[in-house]
């Protein structure tokens, strides 16, 4: 049940009636029942690996937090103070080795249901010939958000933030919550679960801010990203035959449907939960704005940097062994001198941002491309935060004035291609055809008018629908610069004004969507591109 | 309550707009939908025969030469490329709008292979412009229930035409403007028909006098078919099915195959007690000349589509299957005799139409009335 489909507005329709004229105390009901309807109507089989995600993680809460509880209170009736610590090593191993059981089993079938076959496609590839069979193993929908968003409340509860949810249909509305198991965004126990819980009543301004949020997710997803993706797959069917100009469009046209199609299909989800009552988490925060790479990851799919943030790199950065190579830079000779001490401060930080980059790499899929992708961001993020001192000296030296609008801009150009070279990792086949692209982008540029009619005669699109692509582009852009501008939505601002201008821009939205948007059956719309995740 | 009337604009708004983008602006508008939008048009009763079925029977029949030589009033509810599932409906829809004393059924659609019923890529175009009724929604359902994609979109077509403009932006204009003449004059003037004079020899056609060969028809056709039996029966319709004819150039054509699938229908219809003809094997009897009344070997051209008329018309009065003469109002005869002065312009000018390609048909349009006015009505 794509969110694009007639079916899906039905249903849509009918949980939300259901949810606001259920009693108060079984609402969330509605919204579990509701989500395993979702779920189920994708996919039977799929549920099936929801089901071992949702038991192990229940199973394995209830047993940590009874364990540490457990832990306290034997820890408390010892008195001897080096037999409690040693007790307590004891102890804290036996839970981490709970923790570690846990994460095994939830990361072991992602890895293995998303990289088995990987794995076995670099031997074959290694022996020149089918040594090992492929599997043909089913990828249950949204597997990595739902065991992102599990194993980090069974995290939370390892380290004492949470205590485990005792009601096992609750904790199944939190993994399975339908705006967000396809594609997003992840969710915090602690930030979510109340809220899917506590009863919302109905309010008007909500319902019609939640509806507005979808209708403009709506817009980006079905005028301006299906729209121009046909241009895309085409170029790169054949991206072999076309030289650098040619891959450069691709390259641009992924950029805007890329974040037209993600942004679109989150902004559907906070919409939804809008309507509800629940407050869901920011993920995008106008990306291309970005006037550095950090910043970009900032402001880009933001909840799945704060849950690499929140247990991958913090929990890496404070390693002993980490840790040691910072000290071990600051002891050096070359840690007394001034650059050395930045090198000390900020390497097993940089450090750990390329391991998280690495597993951002990984996670988008099964394929040294991602390998690539993630080595790409991590290494421009580590060494720009290594050489920093270097680019404020020469900065001071050309005597740039780095508040300018001028100099910001140069920053977002400047991040925007880094983004844009890393996007070929993504759009490309593999590895070989990622460096190939990235070749011709550099070598192979030709403004002539070969490449134009080239381009106008494989493009899928005509002019009518680039005109209204680009016309979609500049709306979000708009948007996107009034938010980035006043701090503010543009929801918020239009509720300022007289209603007649509210009324007209929801008008013109429907309009738009309904007339211009690639929907139905005549068109083959596209599935959200984070769905494969 | 402001609130409530906030909604309530928006949502009117919304849907007037989009009813007129779905009805004027992002729909295609040619000879195929001018047709059914005609047939809607005519006044309650006023048509004596109704042919349903493809574009072979709409370019053998020509409703305003038969109405000049005998007084009938006639009209094809047909389509180019539509599926026999859409037979039922279209007899409905002729029942209810016309109760015409006759039904002429062309069986060709029945004669294709399955891909065709299955998956429907034309029926859209005569749904378009059928009026919001139980049979639309009839129609709409069944398409789901045999898992058609497009079920929807007979509902509400602009899922099926949005995003462009079928006929290209730049016509936008002169296409609303059309359709609302059209639609105020409150009749079209060649009553469906669009012709061409082009004739396209052959060298091989094969001699189907003495052809007896059958072959069975696709399970859903036969189902389609019978289906239809039951409703002729169930409903004591007056019809008679016949096979228009074609040029089949050898046996192993699919023409053929449509050929001795369409004499299975007939034993069908016949064993249901219903009268069929096979013109296919009358072409002599006719008097088509094979070389110059086919513009391509599926269609007549306005020669043949003459010679066709005045043939079926009498082998229909000969059989006794029109029950009452032809009495209609004034006003109806009026609107008919006014299309005729048109339609004789037309088949003045259609020898000069040079189209682009022989298989386009010239279609009643503003500027080919405007010029008939002009140039060839005087």
């Amino acid at each position: 049940m794509s969110y694009t489909s007639f079916s899906f507005l039905l249903f849509l329709a009918g949980s939300i009636f259901l949810y606001f004229v259920f009693p108060k105390k079984y609402r969330w009901t509605v919204l579990l029942c509701a989500s395993v309807f979702f779920y189920l109507r994708a996919t039977v089989k799929g549920f099936l690996y929801v089901l071992v995600t949702l038991l192990s993680t229940y199973g394995f809460g209830i047993w940590l937090t009874d364990f540490s509880k457990n832990m306290k209170q034997e820890l408390k009736q010892i008195s001897d103070r080096s037999e409690k610590k040693k007790r307590k090593e004891i102890l804290q191993k036996k839970k981490r080795r709970i923790l570690l059981a846990y994460l095994l089993l939830n990361f072991g079938i992602l890895a293995f249901l998303k990289y088995t076959n990987f794995f076995l496609g670099t031997i074959n590839s290694l022996a020149g010939h089918e040594a090992v069979p492929l599997l043909d193993l089913l990828i249950p929908l949204g597997i990595s958000f739902y065991t992102f968003q599990a194993t980090g409340y069974v995290i939370d509860i390892y380290n004492g933030q949470l205590e485990a949810e005792r009601n096992l249909a609750k904790l199944g509305l939190f993994v399975t919550f339908f705006p967000q198991i396809i594609q997003g965004p992840i969710s915090f126990y602690d930030q979510l679960a109340h809220q899917l819980y506590e009863p919302h009543d109905y309010d008007f301004v909500r319902l019609k801010k939640g509806a507005e949020l979808m209708l403009w997710g709506y817009f980006k997803k079905l005028v301006i990203a299906d729209r121009i993706v046909g241009l895309l797959n085409v170029i790169l069917e054949k991206y072999a035959e076309y030289n650098g100009t040619i891959i450069l469009t691709a390259l641009l046209v992924y950029t805007v449907q890329l974040y037209a199609d993600f942004s679109a299909g989150i902004d559907i989800s906070r919409g939804i939960c809008e309507i509800i009552g629940i407050d869901m988490a920011e993920n995008f925060r106008r990306p291309y704005f970005a006037t550095t790479i950090n910043d970009f990851w900032r402001r880009w799919h933001i909840t799945l940097g704060a849950w690499m943030k929140k247990y991958i790199f913090y929990p890496f950065a404070v390693t002993k062994p980490v840790m040691n190579i910072g000290k071990k830079i600051k002891n050096s000779r070359f840690g007394q001198t001034d650059y050395g001490k930045h090198v000390a401060k900020v390497f097993p930080v940089s450090l750990s941002s390329l391991v998280v980059f690495m597993v951002v790499g990984i996670w988008h899929g099964a394929n040294w491309k991602y390998v690539g992708f993630g080595l790409w961001n991590g290494l421009i993020i580590m060494f720009s935060e290594l050489l920093k001192p270097l680019f404020e000296k020469m900065t001071a030296a050309l005597h740039i004035r780095t508040e300018s609008a001028g100099f910001r801009l140069f920053q977002i150009i400047r991040t925007m291609f880094i983004v844009i070279i890393g996007y070929v990792f993504d759009i490309a086949f593999g590895m070989h055809s990622a460096l190939d692209m990235i070749r011709k982008v550099f070598f192979e540029q030709s403004l002539s008018a070969e490449t134009w009619s080239t381009l106008a005669a494989i493009s899928p699109i005509d002019r009518w629908d680039v005109l209204l692509a680009c016309a979609g582009i500049l709306i979000m852009f708009i948007v996107s610069l009034i938010q980035e501008r006043t701090g503010k939505r543009v929801r918020d601002l239009i509720d300022d004004k007289h209603w007649t201008l509210e009324w007209a821009v929801t008008f013109a939205a429907v309009i738009l969507i309904i007339c211009f948007g690639c929907y139905g059956p005549g068109f083959d719309a596209s599935a959200f591109v984070y769905m494969q995740f | 309550m402001k609130r409530f009337l906030k909604v309530i604009s928006l949502i009117a708004a919304c849907s007037l707009v989009i009813g007129f983008m779905q009805s004027y602006v992002m729909r295609p508008w040619d000879f195929n939908h001018l047709r059914t939008k005609g047939f809607y048009l005519e006044p309650q009763d006023s048509i004596d025969i109704v042919l349903l079925g493809q574009s072979d029977i709409v370019r053998s029949w020509s409703p305003l030469h038969n109405y000049e030589n005998t007084g009938y009033t006639s009209y094809p509810l047909s389509c180019d490329g539509i599926t026999a599932a859409m037979w039922l409906p279209m007899a409905k829809e002729a029942i209810r709008h016309q109760h015409p004393d006759l039904l002429v059924v062309d069986v060709n659609n029945v004669t294709y292979n399955e891909d065709m019923e299955l998956h429907r890529p034309f029926d859209q175009q005569l749904v378009d412009d059928m009026p919001y009724d139980d049979i639309r929604l009839s129609l709409a359902l069944e398409a789901r229930r045999t898992g058609s994609p497009r079920w929807l979109n007979y509902l509400f077509p602009l899922r099926e035409y949005h995003s462009g403009f079928p006929q290209g932006w730049r016509n936008v204009p002169e296409q609303i403007r059309e359709i609302r003449d059209i639609e105020k004059r409150g009749y079209t003037y060649f009553k469906g028909d669009a012709q061409t004079c082009v004739s396209a020899g052959a060298r091989d056609i094969l001699d189907l006098n003495t052809a007896k060969e059958t072959m069975e028809l696709s399970a859903p056709y036969e189902k389609v078919l019978n289906d239809f039996l039951d409703y002729c029966d169930a409903n004591q319709l007056n019809v008679l099915f016949l096979q228009t004819p074609h040029r089949i150039p050898n046996k192993e054509s699919k023409l053929y195959a449509n050929f001795r699938r369409a004499s299975r229908a007939g034993e069908i219809i016949e064993e249901r007690g219903y009268p069929f003809i096979n013109t296919e094997l009358l072409k002599e009897e006719i008097g088509l000349d094979m070389q110059k009344d086919f513009y391509n070997n599926g269609h007549l051209n306005l020669y043949g589509q003459h010679k066709y008329t005045d043939w079926l018309f009498n082998e229909i009065q000969t059989r006794g299957l029109l029950h009452c003469a032809p009495d209609h109002t004034a006003a109806v005869r009026a609107e008919w005799d006014e299309c005729l002065k048109y339609y004789h312009a037309y088949t003045k000018y259609l020898p000069e139409y040079r189209p682009a390609k022989d298989t386009d048909m010239c279609m009643e349009t503003p500027q080919l009335i405007e010029m008939l006015e002009k140039d060839y009505m005087n």
